[in-house]
């Protein structure tokens, strides 16, 4: 398991929305910030 | 998260949740409670193994993670948690947006552990 380091380009990848969307962390990019929260799982 | 997201959003931030449920389970889940903010199901653990988040298999659990990205798509702040309980607080992940914005990230930007004695953030 690698973690990241702060000072390098953010992994892109590419997943279904709870509406079905296709959501691109790349589309994000120019635009805004994002934070990513890794769930622990609902359970 | 929830009540804080209209601060994230404030500080021109998207905020995504992705976790190890069904795509049915975040669907329910996030009709349930109404959750303002992206989630993603991501049962393979695709993207938490691309970011390093730390899954348990044999607990059928991941531990908690969070990264700030920039607008140019660089990872500003990672957080790993150690415990399933180990997140860090929303309030300094807004200071580090608002440092982002103000232009003083790099130096400024962190995000203080939870609690005292950790070295495993990184900023």
């Amino acid at each position: 398991m690698t973690r990241l380091s702060p000072g390098h380009p953010a992994p892109d990848f590419e997943l279904e929305d709870v509406h079905g969307r296709t959501v691109r962390l790349a589309d994000f990019r120019g635009r805004q910030p994002v934070v990513l929260v890794f769930l622990r799982g609902f359970a | 998260m929830r009540q804080d997201y209209e601060k994230f959003r404030a500080l021109g931030a998207e905020v995504i949740a992705i976790g190890p449920d069904s795509p049915e389970a975040f669907r329910r889940y996030w009709a349930e409670h109404q959750l303002p903010f992206t989630g993603l199901a991501d049962p393979k653990h695709l993207v938490a193994r691309l970011y390093g988040q730390e899954v348990k298999l044999l607990k059928l659990g991941r531990l908690p993670a969070v990264v700030v990205v920039d607008r140019a798509g660089i990872v500003r702040t990672v957080y790993y948690g150690d415990s399933m309980r180990d997140i860090p607080p929303n309030e300094s992940l807004l200071a580090t947006l608002a440092a982002l914005d103000a232009g003083t990230d790099q130096s400024a930007a962190r995000v203080a552990p939870a609690r005292e004695g950790r070295e495993k953030h990184q900023t």
